[in-house]
């Protein structure tokens, strides 16, 4: 049987987007051997943790074209979208704190928060004129909030 | 077989053969990793390959069979690196400068 147009229209679309999901997990990969340091992999390990996945899986969607099945994949796409940042989180924060990290980053707010002395109770803060240079906007009775946890 | 079919197959063939390129760069960067991180990350990558190559395969025989293997890797898979992240990386400190290893004694309760 010959297919109607649109459904061959439908499947090469499809197979194209699967395609393009594909060139995007190479150029993840590519980008996660070549690139220095822990920070920068793990930008290069995002796109075919989101956008590969996410071509791949409406390309599929396009070529099955059976309403379970897109559902599926809808919840696949879902599930990659919402677990791939706490993974990534946690591998960040660990790469800094482990010192994976180079020590010339352009923008290095965690530093300062990290670097204060840790055993201050947050009830009675030392009033710190650096700090609030630092932060002037903040409220200078309370501290800062601090980072992380 | 018309020529637009010839056009998926090709397209999906070239679809698998960079899944399976980007998968050899990837132990490539297994091996060389110099800290766990890096091998944490490659293990996330790692299964986006495979739901990837299960997803170029549904597309090509057109079956939905492997789907819940996508499903169950896709809310499963980053485990192995939460787990490294949390509790193996502490320990393996391959550069622990200065700065950063007093911060980490203080900090890490």
């Amino acid at each position: 049987m010959n297919p109607t147009p649109w459904a061959q229209a439908a499947d090469t679309v499809g197979a194209f987007l699967v395609f393009l999901g594909a060139a995007i997990c190479l150029l993840g990969s590519i980008g996660l051997v070549k690139l220095p340091e822990v920070l920068s992999r793990s930008h290069a390990a995002t796109k075919p943790q989101a956008l590969g996945i996410l071509l791949v899986l409406v390309g599929v969607a396009l070529r099955l074209r059976t309403g379970i099945d897109a559902g599926t994949l809808a919840l696949i796409i879902f599930f990659q979208l919402l677990t791939g940042p706490v993974a990534s989180h946690l591998v960040a924060r660990s790469a800094y704190r482990t010192g994976g990290v180079h020590a010339d980053l352009l923008f290095d707010d965690l530093d300062e928060q990290l670097s204060e002395e840790p055993d201050m109770p947050r009830s009675h803060p030392r009033p710190d004129p650096d700090r609030e240079d630092a932060a002037p906007k903040d409220g200078p009775e309370d501290g800062h909030t601090p980072g992380g946890g | 077989m018309t020529v637009f079919e010839w056009i998926d197959r090709v397209l999906l063939t070239a679809a698998v053969v960079m899944i399976l390129l980007a998968g050899a760069l990837l132990l490539v960067r297994l091996w060389l990793g110099p800290s766990m991180l890096d091998r944490a990350i490659c293990l996330d990558v790692t299964a986006a390959l495979i739901i990837a190559g299960l997803g170029a395969q549904a597309a090509f025989s057109r079956d939905p069979f492997y789907f819940p293997i996508m499903l169950v890797l896709a809310f499963l898979g980053f485990t192995g690196s939460v787990a490294i992240a949390r509790f193996i990386a502490v320990r393996d400190r391959p550069t622990a400068a200065g700065r950063e290893a007093t911060v980490e004694e203080d900090r890490s309760a």
